[in-house]
C-alpha cells in the first residue's frame, strides 16, 4: 500500500478521492433534505452531453462538463419550480436525454467507447495535475458555501413558506443548491465516473442520517463516511487492480452502501435505547 | 386613533388561485397591540388571507401594507412571525427541535457569520415558552403533532417578531396544550404583540380576543367585536355579505340586516350536532351586553356546517 502511493498517479488520485469524499455528501444532504436523491444521477447523465462536447471539439471535457451541468441543473429547477411536470418526469427526461446525446456526440466525434468510458465510471490514471487542482478548487468551494451558508439553506429547504415570509432569496439558493450540485457532479467525474456520482452524494447522507439526530450532524458525519469511502474505495481499486481491472467508482460506492449496511442496526438500536430512556424517565 | 400606521392593513385585495377568485375587495386592518381571530367555515379564504398579508401570493388587484410600507418594498421580515397551517412537507433529513426553531432567527442572521449570543438566547426563550426545552436534541419527527405544532411556534418566536401570523396552530392540539398554547399567545399580546390567529373554535382563546373578522367565500362577513361560536355560524350563513366599511369600529357588526330573537336561533341549531358546546358556551363567550349584536340568521345552513360537524 505503502508502494502504491509511491506513484505520482495515486498521490494524485488520491487527493481528489479526499476532496470529492468530502465535497459531494455536503450538496447531497442538501439533495436528500429536498427529496431529490436522483437530481446528482440527472446531472451526471447530462455532465455525459458535456463530456462529449468536450471530446467533439477539442475543449477540456471536464469545463464543457461543467458548463453543460450547471445549464441542465438551471434548467431542472425552473422545470420545478413552474411545476408544469413533476420534478420527477423532468428528471427521466433529463436522464435519458443527457445520456443518449452524449453517446451520440461521442461517436460523432470518433472517439472510441474506451474514452468516454474514463467519464461513466472514473479512472485513476488519467487524473492530470491540472485536474487536481481543478478538482481541489471546484471541492473547497463546495464545501465552504455548503456549510457557509447552511442556516439559509436549511431553511429553504426545511419549510419554502416560512423562507419566503422570513425575506430569503428562494429561488437564488434553491438555484445555487443546483448550481453546486453540478459542480460537485463534475468534481466526482473524475473519481467515481459520471454514472456513480449520485451514490457518492447520497449514500453517506443515508447511511449517517441512521445515526444522526440532527440535520448538522447528518451533514457533518456524511461528510466523514465520504472521506473514508472515497479514500478506503481507491487504495481497495489500486490493490485490485494488480490482478484485474478496477475502476475506483464502484469500489468506492460499494464501500459507502458497507457503510451504509451497518449504520442500519447501529441507528435502530440507538433509536430504541433513546425510546427506553425517554419512557423510564 | 393611535397615530402609528396598522401594522397589516389590506386596500380592497382580490387574489386569484387557479383562474379564479379566491378572495374577493377584502379590506381588512390590524392596529398595534390588537389580537383578532379570523374566522370562517373551510375553504373560505382564511389561508389566504394571511398568505396574502404575508407577502407568500401575490394580489390580482389592491394593496397589502405592512407597517404602512407597501408590502414589495417591506424588508424588516423579522418582524413577522408565520406559523404556517401545516408543517411543510416532512424532510429527508432529520433536523433537530433547536435546529427548526433557531431556521426562524434566519433574517437576523448574517451570511456566512456563526449564530450570536442573542441568537441562542431568543431560540432558549422560545423553547421555554412553548414547553419543550427538554426535547431540544430531538429530532421533530421523533414528536407527537401536536408538540410539532408547537415547534413551529417556537420558531416564529424565534424572531422575537412585533406581528403573529397564526394559521390554526390549535388544529390537531388535546384541550391541556391549547390552554398552554393560549397562555403562550396571551403572555405575547400582553407584552405588546399583535396577533392574527386562524382559529376554528374561540374556546381556549376566547377571553383573549379583541376583535374578531369572520370570512366567508372569500369576502369579509363581520369584523368587529368578539362572537360566540353560535354567532360565528349565523355570520358565515348567506345573506350577510356586508360590504365592509372603511374604518369601521371594532364592535359594530357590519352587516346587521335582520335581527332573530335569541330563542329562535337557537331552536334553528338545536338539531345540528356539534352545535350542543357553542349553545352551552354562549352566554360565557359573549361579551356581557353584547350578546344580540349578531346577525341574524338567513337562508339554510350551508357548507361550512356540516364541515364542522364532521370535524368533531
Ligand atoms: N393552490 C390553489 N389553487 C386553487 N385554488 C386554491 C388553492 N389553494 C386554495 N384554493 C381555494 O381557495 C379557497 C380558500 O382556501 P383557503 O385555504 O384560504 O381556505 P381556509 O379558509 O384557510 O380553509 P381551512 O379552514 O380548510 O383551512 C378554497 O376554496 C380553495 O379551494
Ligand atoms: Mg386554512
Amino acid at each position: 500500500m505503502i508502494d502504491l502511493l509511491g506513484y505520482e498517479f495515486m498521490q494524485r488520485a488520491l487527493i481528489a478521492a479526499i476532496a470529492t469524499g468530502i465535497a459531494a455528501p455536503v450538496i447531497g444532504t442538501y439533495l436528500v433534505q429536498r427529496r431529490l436523491s436522483l437530481m446528482g444521477d440527472g446531472i451526471g447523465h447530462v455532465a455525459v452531453t458535456g463530456v462529449a462536447i468536450g471530446l467533439l471539439t477539442g475543449w477540456s471535457p471536464t469545463w464543457t462538463a461543467v458548463l453543460v451541468a450547471a445549464l441542465g441543473a438551471l434548467l431542472l429547477e425552473v422545470i420545478r419550480e413552474r411545476g408544469h411536470t413533476s420534478g420527477d418526469l423532468a428528471l427521466a427526461l433529463l436522464f435519458y436525454g443527457g445520456l443518449a446525446a452524449g453517446v451520440m456526440i461521442t461517436g460523432i466525434a470518433g472517439q472510441n467507447a474506451a474514452r468516454l468510458q474514463q467519464y461513466l465510471f472514473g479512472s485513476l490514471t488519467t487524473i492530470s495535475v491540472a485536474d487536481v487542482w481543478f478538482t481541489m478548487g471546484l471541492a473547497a468551494a463546495v464545501v465552504l458555501l455548503g456549510l457557509g451558508l447552511s442556516p439559509q439553506l436549511f431553511a429553504v429547504a426545511q419549510d419554502r413558506d416560512f423562507a419566503v415570509v422570513a425575506g430569503l432569496r428562494v429561488r437564488a439558493y434553491n438555484m445555487l443548491i443546483a448550481v453546486l450540485a453540478a459542480v460537485t457532479v463534475t468534481v466526482a467525474m473524475r473519481t467515481v465516473g459520471l454514472l456513480l456520482v449520485s451514490a457518492l452524494m447520497v449514500v453517506p447522507v443515508a447511511a449517517s442520517q441512521q445515526v444522526a439526530r440532527s440535520f448538522r450532524g447528518t451533514l457533518l458525519l456524511a461528510m466523514l463516511v465520504g472521506l473514508l469511502a472515497g479514500v478506503g474505495g481507491l487504495l481497495v481499486s489500486a490493490e485490485l487492480s494488480f490482478h484485474a481491472t478496477v475502476a475506483p467508482g464502484p469500489a468506492i460506492v460499494l464501500l459507502a452502501l458497507a457503510m451504509f449496511v451497518l449504520a442500519w442496526p447501529l441507528g435502530a438500536w440507538l433509536r430504541r435505547r433513546e425510546r427506553g430512556r425517554r419512557l423510564s424517565a | 386613533m393611535s397615530e402609528a400606521p396598522p401594522v397589516v392593513a389590506t386596500d380592497s385585495i382580490t387574489v386569484e388561485l387557479g383562474g379564479r377568485a379566491v378572495l374577493r375587495d377584502v379590506s381588512v386592518s390590524v392596529d398595534a397591540g390588537e389580537f383578532v381571530a379570523l374566522m370562517g367555515p373551510n375553504g373560505s379564504g382564511k389561508s389566504t388571507l394571511v398568505r396574502a398579508m404575508t407577502g407568500l401570493l401575490p394580489t390580482a388587484s389592491g394593496a397589502v401594507r405592512l407597517f404602512g410600507t407597501e408590502i414589495d418594498r417591506f424588508r424588516d421580515r423579522s418582524r413577522l412571525g408565520y406559523v404556517p397551517q401545516r408543517a411543510g412537507a416532512s424532510s429527508g433529513v432529520p433536523a433537530s427541535v433547536a435546529e427548526v426553531v433557531a431556521s426562524g432567527r434566519i433574517s437576523q442572521r448574517r451570511l456566512l457569520r456563526p449564530a450570536r449570543q442573542a441568537d441562542r438566547r431568543a431560540v432558549r426563550e422560545a423553547l421555554e415558552v412553548v414547553g419543550l426545552s427538554d426535547r431540544a436534541h430531538d429530532t421533530v419527527t421523533a414528536l407527537s403533532g401536536g408538540q410539532q405544532q408547537r415547534v413551529l411556534i417556537a420558531r416564529a418566536l424565534a424572531a422575537e417578531p412585533d406581528v403573529f401570523f397564526l394559521d390554526e396552530p390549535m388544529a390537531g392540539v388535546d384541550l391541556p396544550n391549547q390552554r398552554a398554547l393560549a397562555d403562550a399567545l396571551g403572555l405575547l399580546s400582553q407584552r405588546g404583540a399583535t396577533i392574527v390567529l386562524v382559529v376554528h373554535e374561540i374556546g381556549a382563546v376566547g377571553d383573549l380576543i379583541d376583535r374578531c373578522i369572520v370570512m366567508r367565500d372569500g369576502r369579509v362577513a363581520y369584523d368587529g367585536l368578539p362572537l360566540t361560536e353560535l354567532q360565528v355560524h349565523a355570520a358565515h350563513l348567506p345573506g350577510h355579505l356586508p360590504g365592509h366599511l372603511p374604518g369601521q369600529l371594532p364592535g359594530i357588526p357590519l352587516a346587521v340586516e335582520e335581527h332573530l330573537p335569541h330563542g329562535a336561533e337557537h331552536d334553528r341549531h338545536a338539531h345540528h350536532p356539534g352545535d350542543e358546546h357553542a349553545h352551552e358556551r354562549a352566554p360565557h363567550d359573549c361579551p356581557p351586553g353584547h350578546s344580540d349584536v349578531a346577525p341574524g340568521v338567513v337562508g339554510p345552513l350551508d357548507g361550512g356546517e356540516g364541515d364542522r360537524g364532521a370535524r368533531r
